[in-house]
Parts: structure tokens; C-alpha cells; sequence
């Protein structure tokens, strides 16, 4: 392997050495606040995430199953590949998609990642939604996939009530997050581009529609 | 594909002088409308976001930004190491490459030793800047572009003409046209038709590459993090689905914490697309854990310095803050006038590239791209970490003055200048011997504002000076026989 500038020739470049308490730097994040705790969060997320072009849809947490197997038979997916950490949860979302005629394919470790190139539909858990933005954060710890809500052409995302938080801002500030995933994605819409004249085109690489089951207890 | 003209466009030989690219643009019309109506759009928009969003609160935000980018400029060194710490910590590579062809070299070695055969790359302009696909390709890796807008531009051999929108000076018929010719599919106009050509294509090569490659918006220091923001899914792809995940940046991508962030990403998206945040903000945090079911076993990180460190120690560090966001470009007036980036005959362009190339490239290889600026503000007022761009256009001028690379006659021509402005009589004699001069020169010209004369060109040893600039001539009296007459000032007026 071709061995590039040693790190103190190039560090060195950059001027001398400093001092770890050259850290110190306080900056003040409620100037970037949009959206404060005091906001109906659910109308909120709702209705940026719709503006966006996702699809939202409110579920209570009762009916979720019934709900969720609803939309499988609409959108009507053969396959499926799953990235859910919690094991009820998964029982559910499985339950719902046999009752749909949808077969799951288990592309979260045995497979890898090739094989949610063959799938029409990821379903995935969510670690929070942002009002703010209509944004889904997820993270691919636990045991959940990275592929899979970008590489199927729909996504379908699960997200509950109590994990919308109000902005940008109170993920970023959130004190005792644990350690940090290998992989986090804010996803705010649709795949798309508008590369070509400017004109808007939605699904180019990721998928051309996000679903959003949003469960209220 | 060794791309001659890539190298060409984007990579010319030196001195570069924007002339000839710039008469090229000036008769090409459907470019120039192109640039024109497409950057005014986004200016519009992005000044439409920021005042329904932050409104009065945005100066306010611009300078935090700032203060965080200058506070990481000051103590660079501490936080390159500290990054580089972190990404060792969670198992990734950190390689350090002072010039561009040493990162290109460190690349090409990883993608050999993992015996990469197919490399799917996300947009990144630090891999323009190192013209990394043809070294890739000279080393018999395929190397595909999955941006939409670049995998058109490499389809067609050309090259990107934005840092944001890179094919900002090609309409629906040329893209419609490469597809057609390169991948052999039947000719469409319609841009949803050929996005979806291109994905079907370009899924095919996510699926089977083993190489990923990607710039990154933001590294974070204290946890070794890679910060990307895209909106078509590509760049997710690109490092998702190889084994190995390679990232170019350069040394001033770095931010100190994960919570400086969403300043960055706040402004970001606005300033680029008007956008609250791009589709999607990946944070990438070392390579594939055990308990990960997917993602890349390998990850190194190439750091570039390729002249950084050199604008770092000079005064004109504050261009290092850049978040290569477009927006300065977008608000540009010479950016359209001349067709959008080619004419800047480097990777950067706009305002951010005509402050930036003559000092990461010498001041002498890029003489004209000081001047290629009117000193409007447009360019400041755009930028969302409060770049005073014009002030380093004069600072560079004023560098060209003194290393003397403006032509000896440009100077003496403002040294008699700067002399008239001191003396009422000289400056009155002057102007008065001037206009009439001129006036012998100056042809009728149809087309410009008003039926004024025109000079198109001036004799030696004007002339070189005249090739690229139309002046409207004089008034007919001056301000000063003006104010005489029509006022009846005395004559010490
Ligand atoms: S100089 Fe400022 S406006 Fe221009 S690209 Fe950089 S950050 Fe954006």
C-alpha cells in the first residue's frame, strides 16, 4: 500500500500545536430553533412530512396491525425486506404482511444488502421523527439494516407519537444519546433531483415513495 | 474513459486566461439562458426560505457559523488530529496527502490491493479537484458518477459547470442525446423518462460495485464522523452497498462536535436549494460494527491538503470557512454573464472559485479571475458563513500590483490616473483630451442600452486590455461643463 504524508509532516503544516482547552467554544443553539416544545408536534410533523411529499398517515396503536396490512394491500409488494430492532414489533409488522400476501425476505443478516436490490418494499422502525423538518432519523444500530429503507423503491417507516421531536436542534442537543451508530440517516422525502433543467423528479436512486404509519397510544 | 477534455475544461494549460471560453459563452445564447434562468431561480428561492424561516434572525445565525469555521480554522491542527484519532478509535483508516496526486495514488493503492474492479462514485468536488475518475480509470477501475447531473457529464465527457448543479449548462436535448449515444436507449426529452434510464442503469453498478467513493460536507472531530447531504439517494448507495468506502475531503471540511451541526446543515440546504434540509443527511461513524447487518468492512478517510495549508497561513484563511453551498455562485451576475463555470477554467468557480483557485493554484496561473468579479456584494450578502468575498478580490488585485502581474501599461494607466484624480487642472485637461480621443475610436453599436457609441476596441497599447471589455462611451460633456452651464456654478466649481 502506497503510503501517504506521515501525519506530523502534515500536521505540522497546519501551524504549531495547540491546546486541548483550545476548545473552548460555546455557541448558542436556540438561535437556530424553528420549533419550540410548546407546538402540536404531531400537526406539525404531519404536515411538513405531507408537504414534503412523504405520505403520513395516523394510526392508533390498536389498530396498527390492521392498518399496516391496509396499506400492504394496497401498495401490494411480493417482497419485503424488514429492519426492525424490536421483536414485537416484528411479529406484528409480519403478522400484517402475511395477512397482506407479502412475503418477508430476510435481508437484515444472513443476505446482506444485495438482496434488498430484489425487493419492492423496506419497512424499518424509526429512532425519531422532527416536526420542524417532517424528518425520520434512523440509525443503524441494534441490528437494523442501512439499506434498508434506500435501496427498495417504497419505504415504509413506523414511527411513534412520542419520538417526534420538535426541531433540528433537540437531536443534536439531546444529552446521554448512547453511543453513536455506525449509520445515521435524517431522511426528509423522497428520493429526487432536479438535475436535468430543473425540473422536479422524484425516485432517482432511493425510493419514489415514503409511507409513514404514525402510531398514537 | 481518459478524459482529454475534462482535463481540458477544468484542468487547463496555464497561464489560464478566461477570454476565449468567455467569447465562447457570449455566442452561445441557450447556454447562457440556461445559467442564467436556472442561478436567478435559486437566488430568488433561497432568499424567499431564509426570510419565511429565520427572517431577522438570519444575520445573527451567519455570524455563529462564521465564529464556529473561524474557531476551527485557528485551531485546525488540533482538530485534524483529533479527527484522525476518532476514526482510528472506531476502526477506520485516516491517510494524509499533501498534493492531489499523492491522494490520488493512496486511493488507486486501496483500490488495488482490494482488487477493485467497479468503483461507484457519489458528487464530490475534492475528487474534481484531484481528477481522481481518470486516474481511477488509467488503473483499470470503472469508475461511475451517480449524481444524476455528473453521470450525464461523464456520459458526455464534459464537465460540471456548478459545485452544486453540475450540469447547469446543459438542457433536456443534450442529456436526452448522450443517454441515447453512451447507453443506447431510445431518445427522450422527457426528464422523468431519463432519470429513470439512469437509475435502472446505475443500480445495476450499486448493486455489483466493490469500491465506494464519496466526498464528505462535514467530518466531525470529536467523533470521527462523516457528515453527507444529498438528495437523490446516491451517495447513501455509493457507501452502503460496496465493502470498501473510501472518502476524499479536504482539511477544512472538519467541525469540532456533532452538536455544532445543524448550524451547518440549517443554512446548507437553504443557501444551495432552497431546501430546509436535503433528502438525505447521512452521519457515518466508523466501518461496519459486528452487530451492523450491512455497510462497508472498510473505510478509509484521504485528507487533502493540496495548497490548503498555504491559504490557511496567509490573511486570506477566512475562504477556508467555505461550505461550497453554491449560493455565492447563484447570486453572481459575472457567473451568468459568462455561462457558468467552464469559463473559470478550474474546479471552483463563481465567486467562491475566483477568490479561491489563484490562491490554491498561484496567483499568476489565474490572472483574470480577480478581475472576474464587479465588486457588486451580491456574492457576501449570499453567503451563510458571511465570506467577505469582495474584499479578497481586492486583496488579490492589490497582490497582482504588487508582484506586477498586471501588465506594466495597466499600471502605468492607473499610476496617471490615480496622479490626474490629485490635480484639478491635469484631471480636467485629461478628461477633456480623452473624450475626444475616444470619440474617434468609439463605433455606433445596435443591440447595447440606449443608442450611445460604443468602444469595442482600443489601439495599442490598449489593445490586448480592450479585447475582453465594451465600454460605453463617455458623455458627451462632463459633469463638471454640465454643472456650469446648466446651474451657472462659478468657475471655482
Ligand atoms: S463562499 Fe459562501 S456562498 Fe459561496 S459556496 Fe462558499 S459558503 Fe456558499
Amino acid at each position: 500500500m502506497v503510503e501517504g504524508t506521515s501525519r506530523e509532516h502534515f500536521l505540522a503544516r497546519l501551524g504549531p500545536a495547540t491546546s486541548p482547552a483550545a476548545e473552548d467554544l460555546s455557541v448558542d443553539h436556540e438561535l437556530l430553533r424553528l420549533v419550540g416544545p410548546e407546538e402540536d408536534l404531531l400537526a406539525r410533523f404531519m404536515q411538513e412530512a405531507a408537504g414534503l411529499g412523504m405520505q403520513p398517515r395516523l394510526v392508533q396503536a390498536e389498530s396498527l396491525e390492521l392498518e399496516m396490512s391496509r396499506l400492504l394491500s394496497e401498495l401490494a409488494p411480493v417482497s419485503a425486506c424488514l429492519s426492525l430492532a424490536d421483536g414485537q414489533l416484528r411479529s406484528l409488522v409480519l403478522r400484517a404482511m402475511h395477512s397482506a400476501g407479502c412475503e418477508a425476505r430476510d435481508t437484515t443478516m444472513s443476505r446482506g444488502i444485495a438482496a434488498q436490490y430484489d425487493v419492492d418494499i423496506g419497512i424499518t422502525d424509526v429512532c425519531h421523527g422532527v416536526a420542524e423538518t417532517g424528518s425520520l432519523i434512523l440509525n443503524s444500530a441494534a441490528g437494523r439494516s442501512r439499506g434498508a429503507h434506500l435501496v427498495p423503491p417504497i419505504h415504509l417507516a413506523i414511527l411513534y407519537r412520542e419520538q417526534i421531536l420538535p426541531d433540528l436542534v433537540d437531536f443534536f442537543t439531546a444529552t446521554g444519546e448512547s453511543e453513536l451508530a455506525t449509520a445515521q440517516v435524517f431522511v426528509t422525502g423522497p428520493s429526487k433531483t432536479a438535475d436535468i433543467e430543473g425540473v422536479l423528479v422524484t425516485g432517482v436512486h432511493g425510493p419514489r415513495a415514503v409511507h409513514i404509519l404514525v402510531v398514537d397510544n | 474513459m481518459s478524459d482529454d477534455q475534462q482535463r481540458h475544461l477544468l484542468d487547463p494549460k496555464l497561464p489560464y486566461l478566461m477570454g476565449a471560453r468567455i467569447d465562447k459563452a457570449m455566442a452561445d445564447d441557450a447556454m447562457r439562458t440556461a445559467v442564467t434562468s436556472t442561478t436567478a431561480a435559486k437566488d430568488v428561492l433561497r432568499k424567499e426560505v431564509f426570510a419565511n424561516s429565520f427572517a431577522e434572525r438570519y444575520p445573527a445565525i451567519k455570524r455563529e457559523a462564521a465564529r464556529i469555521k473561524a474557531h476551527c480554522l485557528d485551531n485546525l491542527r488540533h482538530y485534524i488530529d483529533k479527527f484522525a484519532g476518532a476514526v482510528e478509535g472506531l476502526g477506520g483508516k485516516v491517510h494524509f496527502a499533501s498534493d492531489s496526486q499523492e491522494a490520488n495514488r493512496i486511493c488507486v493503492a486501496i483500490a488495488k490491493a482490494e482488487g477493485a474492479r467497479l468503483c461507484v462514485k457519489s458528487k464530490s468536488m475534492v475528487t474534481e479537484e484531484a481528477f481522481l475518475v481518470r486516474d481511477l480509470e488509467d488503473a483499470g477501475v470503472e469508475t461511475v458518477e451517480t449524481d444524476l447531473g455528473e453521470f450525464i457529464v461523464q456520459l458526455d465527457r464534459d464537465a460540471p459547470s456548478h459545485i452544486v448543479t453540475p450540469m447547469i449548462h446543459k438542457d433536456r436535448r443534450a442529456a436526452g442525446r448522450a443517454m441515447q449515444r453512451e447507453l443506447q436507449v431510445e431518445y427522450s426529452e422527457d426528464p422523468s423518462k431519463l432519470t429513470a434510464i439512469a437509475r435502472s442503469y446505475l443500480r445495476d453498478k450499486f448493486r455489483h460495485a466493490d469500491l465506494g467513493i464519496s466526498g464528505a460536507n462535514f467530518l466531525i472531530a470529536e467523533s470521527g464522523s462523516l457528515v453527507l447531504c444529498t438528495n437523490e439517494g446516491n451517495a447513501g448507495l455509493s457507501v452502503t452497498s460496496p465493502r470498501v468506502h473510501v472518502v476524499f475531503a479536504g482539511i477544512e471540511k472538519v467541525i469540532p462536535r456533532l452538536s455544532d451541526l445543524p448550524f451547518f446543515l440549517k443554512l446548507l440546504a437553504r443557501s444551495g436549494t432552497g431546501q430546509d434540509l436535503t433528502v438525505y443527511t447521512n452521519i457515518i461513524s466508523g466501518p461496519r460494527r459486528s452487530s451492523d447487518p450491512d455497510g462497508p468492512e472498510e473505510l478509509h478517510f484521504i485528507l487533502l491538503d493540496n495548497g490548503r495549508s498555504k491559504v490557511l497561513a496567509s490573511d486570506q484563511s477566512e475562504l477556508l470557512a467555505c461550505i461550497r453551498c453554491g449560493a455565492c455562485l447563484n447570486a453572481c451576475p459575472v457567473f451568468r454573464a459568462v455561462g457558468g463555470g467552464h469559463a473559470y477554467g478550474a474546479v471552483y468557480s463563481g465567486p467562491i472559485g475566483a477568490a479561491l483557485t489563484p490562491l490554491l493554484r498561484g496567483l499568476e496561473n489565474y490572472p483574470d479571475l480577480p478581475q472576474a468579479s464587479s465588486l457588486c456584494g451580491a456574492c457576501h450578502e449570499a453567503c451563510p458563513v458571511d465570506i467577505d468575498l469582495p474584499k479578497h478580490f481586492v486583496s488579490l488585485r492589490r497582490a497582482q500590483i504588487e508582484q506586477q502581474i498586471v501588465g506594466w501599461r495597466e499600471r502605468l494607466a492607473y499610476r496617471l490616473w490615480a496622479k490626474s484624480m490629485r490635480s484639478a487642472l491635469l484631471f480636467r485637461m485629461g478628461s477633456r483630451m480623452g473624450r475626444i480621443a475616444l470619440g474617434l475610436l468609439s463605433s455606433r453599436q445596435s443591440g447595447k442600452a440606449g443608442d450611445r457609441r460604443w468602444l469595442m476596441r482600443l489601439p495599442w497599447p490598449m489593445k490586448a486590455w480592450s479585447m475582453d471589455r465594451d465600454l460605453p462611451m463617455p458623455a458627451r460633456r462632463s459633469f463638471r461643463q454640465l454643472w456650469k452651464s446648466e446651474c451657472g456654478v462659478g468657475k471655482n466649481g
